[in-house]
C-alpha cells in the first residue's frame, strides 16, 4: 500500500494538465481504489491459492472446463471470503483520512472529515461525539461480521495454469504505474525547489525520520511480544478481529490525555500510529510467519526449553524478517502521515506536513520536489529495518 | 518376572463428540508398550493428556513414586516424537540435538559427547551440519528420535514415528528405533494403527478399544 500522501500527489499530478485539480468524491473514490488494489490482489492472490490450487490441479487433470471450474466450485468456495475482503477493504475506506481531507474539497466530506471539522473548525464536541459513536458502533458491526480466519496465511505455491492468465498478474502494477506516471509529469513539467523554506526542510526531515524509527520500533517490540506468547489463542482471536480504529477518533482521544510538549505531543502521534497500523499489519504479515511456528513452540516447551530459549533460538530467528519488514512497513507508512500529526502534534514540523500546507495553497510544483527526499527518507528507514531484520534472523 | 509399572488413574476427558475414560492403566517402566487402534479411536487424545498438552482434572500419573500429571508439560521430562517431527526448520541436524540438551541443562562438553554417540549409533555423521528443512523423510525422523533421547527422559513417547517413510525405510527405521531406545533403557509409548509396528516393534499392545471404558 501506498502512503496516501503519494498517492494524492501522483493523482493530482496526472490530472493538473487536464485542466481543474481532481477535487471531490470522484477523486477520493478513484484514489482509494488505486490505494486498495495491492492489498486486494495479496489477499486474493493468497486465497485463490490456499482454497483452491490443489483442486484447481485435479480439475485440470480431470479435464473440467475452465467456466465450470469457476461457476461449480471457486465461487461456492471464495464466495465468503471474498465478501469478507470486501467488508475488510471497506472499513478500510471507511476509516481513511488522509485522502479525504487532502482531495475532498468542499463535496468530498466524509464522516471521518466532519468528525475532523467539528472539533478543529467548529468548536462542536457534541456533534463529533455523535459521529464518532456512529463510526465506532459501525466499526464494531464489521469486526463482529469478519471471521477469524478471514486473511489466510502464506501457501505453498501450486500451478495455477488453468485457472489464470498469468500475465494479468502485471495489472497489479498498473497503481504503481499510474502514479508514478503522475509523479514524472509533475517533475519535469513543473517542479521547483520551494523557497523559503531552506530552514525548516533540515529540522523537518529529522523530526520525520525520529516518527518513522520510532513508529517502526515500537511496532517491532509489540510484534515481538505477541511472538513470545503466541500461541495464545484469546490474543490471536482479538488481535485478528480487531479492525484498526478510525484516525480522527485516535488522534482526538490522545488528545484528551493529560500532558503537553513537543516530546509529548510526538509521543502521542506514535502511539497513534502504531494503533492505526498495527491491526492491518498483523493480519497481512505477522499472523501467518506465527502461525507455522506453533508446533515447534509445542515441541520446544515440551523438551524443557526456558523463555530465553525459546525467544532467542527458535522464536527470534524465524519471525525477524517478517516482523522487521512489517515494522519496516509501518515506519514508511508514518513518513507519509500529514493527518495525525495535524492533530496530535501541529507544531512539530514534518517533510508531509510541509507538503500538505503547500499543496493547500496551490504549490504543487514546490510539494512534487519535496516528494522526492520524502520517498527517499520513507525507503531508507524500510530498508533499515528489513536488514537489521535480515542480519538478526541469520 | 517382575515388571516395575507407571500407573495412569482416572484420565477422563470429554470432547463433546467423543470421550476419554480411562479409570486405571498399567504402563510398563521398561521396554516399547504400543497404543493400538484404528484412525480415530483417541490414541493421539491419549497421548497428549499424558503429555500434558491437554488439561486432565483429577487424572494421576504415578511413575517411581512422583505424579507427574501434577507437573506442568515440561517438568515431566519426557521425550517426544510427533508425526509431523516438528524439527526446527532453521537450525542444523547437530543443533536441533543440541537444543533438546541445553534445554534440560546438560551441559556442552557432555551434549558433545551425547551428540557424538547418537550420532555414531543412529548413523546421521554425514548430515549432522545439514538444515533440518532440507534432510530427507528417514533422516529428519532419525534426528527428531536423537533429539527427544539426548536429555535422557523419563518416558519416551512415539506418535505414528513411522507413517511419512516408504516401506523399506519404515522397516529398517524401525530396527534402529529399537535398538537404540532399548539399549538406553528408556521405557516408550509407542502410538500405531499400523500391524507390523506392533510386530517388530512392540513388547506389550494395549487396544484402545479395552482401554477406553467409553467404548463399553
Amino acid at each position: 500500500m501506498i502512503p496516501p500522501l503519494f498517492l494524492s500527489l501522483g493523482l493530482l499530478n496526472l490530472a493538473a494538465p487536464f485542466g481543474a485539480f481532481p477535487y471531490g468524491l470522484g477523486a477520493v473514490v478513484a484514489a482509494h481504489i488505486l490505494l486498495n488494489m495491492g492489498l486486494v490482489a495479496v489477499a486474493f492472490d493468497r486465497l485463490v491459492h490456499s482454497r483452491l490450487g490443489a483442486l484447481s490441479e485435479t480439475a485440470w487433470v480431470l479435464g473440467v472446463k475452465s467456466g465450470a471450474f469457476w461457476r461449480r466450485i471457486a465461487w461456492p468456495l471464495l464466495r465468503a471470503d471474498v465478501g469478507c475482503l470486501f467488508l475488510f477493504v471497506f472499513s478500510v475506506c471507511f476509516t481513511s483520512f488522509s485522502i479525504p481531507l487532502l482531495l475532498g474539497g468542499e463535496r468530498g466530506v466524509t464522516l471521518e472529515v466532519a468528525i475532523h471539522d467539528a472539533v478543529r473548525i467548529e468548536g462542536r464536541w457534541d456533534k463529533a461525539v455523535l459521529f464518532a459513536a456512529f463510526q465506532s458502533l459501525m466499526l464494531f458491526v464489521f469486526a463482529w461480521l469478519l471471521p477469524q480466519p478471514f486473511w489466510p496465511p502464506q501457501h505453498a505455491r501450486q500451478g495455477l495454469r488453468f485457472l489464470a492468465w498469468p500475465r494479468l498478474k502485471y495489472l497489479t502494477l498498473a497503481p504503481f504505474l499510474l502514479i508514478a506516471l503522475g509523479w514524472f509529469l509533475g517533475t519535469v513539467q513543473n517542479a521547483t525547489w520551494p523557497d523559503g523554506l531552506q530552514g525548516t526542510l533540515i529540522p523537518a526531515t529529522i523530526t520525520t525520520v525520529l516518527i518513522a524509527v520510532s513508529v517502526g520500533f515500537l511496532h517491532l517490540l509489540l510484534f515481538l511480544a505477541i511472538a513470545f506468547v503466541t500461541p495464545h489463542a484469546r490474543l490471536n482471536r482479538f488481535l485478528n478481529g480487531y479492525l484498526a480504529p478510525s484516525p480522527v477518533i485516535t488522534g482526538f482521544g490522545l488528545l484528551l490525555l493529560p500532558g503537553a510538549g513537543e516530546l509529548i505531543d510526538m509521543l502521542k502521534l506514535v502511539a497513534a500510529l502504531t494503533l492505526i497500523s498495527l491491526p492491518l499489519l498483523y493480519r497481512w504479515i505477522v499472523h501467518s510467519a506465527l502461525a507455522g511456528l506453533h508446533g515447534q513452540i509445542r515441541v520446544a516447551r515440551l523438551l524443557g526449553a526456558g523463555w530465553s530459549q525459546l525467544l532467542f533460538e527458535i522464536v527470534v530467528p524465524q519471525v525477524a524478517l517478517p516482523v522487521a519488514r512489517a515494522a519496516g512497513l509501518a515506519a514508511l507508512w508514518a513518513c507519509g502521515d500529514f493527518a495525525l500529526t495535524s492533530i496530535l502534534a501541529s507544531d512539530v514540523q514534518t517533510l508531509p506536513l510541509v507538503m500538505e500546507s503547500l499543496i493547500g495553497n496551490y504549490r504543487m510544483e514546490a510539494a512534487q520536489i519535496l516528494m522526492y527526499p520524502l520517498m527517499l527518507v520513507g525507503l531508507s528507514v524500510y530498508a533499515l529495518f528489513v536488514n537489521v531484520g535480515r542480519y538478526v534472523s541469520r | 518376572m517382575w515388571v516395575a509399572m507407571s500407573l495412569v488413574e482416572n484420565l477422563r476427558r470429554d470432547y463433546g463428540d467423543f470421550r476419554l475414560e480411562i479409570p486405571r492403566w498399567e504402563i510398563p517402566d521398561q521396554g516399547i508398550t504400543a497404543l493400538w487402534g484404528p484412525s480415530g479411536s483417541g490414541k493421539t487424545s491419549v497421548f497428549r493428556c499424558l503429555i500434558g498438552l491437554e488439561e486432565t482434572a483429577g487424572m494421576r500419573w504415578t511413575f517411581k513414586g512422583e505424579d507427574l500429571a501434577a507437573m506442568p508439560a515440561p517438568d515431566r521430562r519426557l521425550g517426544v516424537v510427533f508425526q509431523s517431527l516438528e524439527l526446527f526448520p532453521h537450525m542444523s541436524a547437530e543443533e536441533n540435538i543440541r537444543f533438546a540438551a541445553r534445554a534440560r541443562g546438560v551441559g556442552a562438553e557432555e551434549a558433545k559427547a551425547r551428540v557424538r554417540d547418537l550420532a555414531a549409533e543412529l548413523r546421521m555423521e554425514s548430515y549432522l551440519k545439514r538444515r533440518a528443512h532440507v534432510l530427507s523423510g528417514g533422516e529428519a525422523q532419525r534426528v527428531a528420535l536423537a533429539r527427544a533421547i539426548v536429555a535422557q527422559p523419563r518416558f519416551l513417547f512415539l506418535d505414528e514415528p513411522f507413517s511419512s517413510l516408504d516401506a523399506e525405510l519404515r522397516r529398517e527405521a524401525r530396527q534402529t528405533v529399537k535398538q537404540v531406545i532399548l539399549r538406553r533403557k528408556i521405557p516408550t509409548l509407542l502410538i500405531t494403527h499400523d500391524p507390523d509396528d506392533i510386530q517388530e516393534l512392540a513388547g506389550q499392545v494395549v487396544k484402545m478399544k479395552e482401554l477406553n471404558r467409553a467404548y463399553a
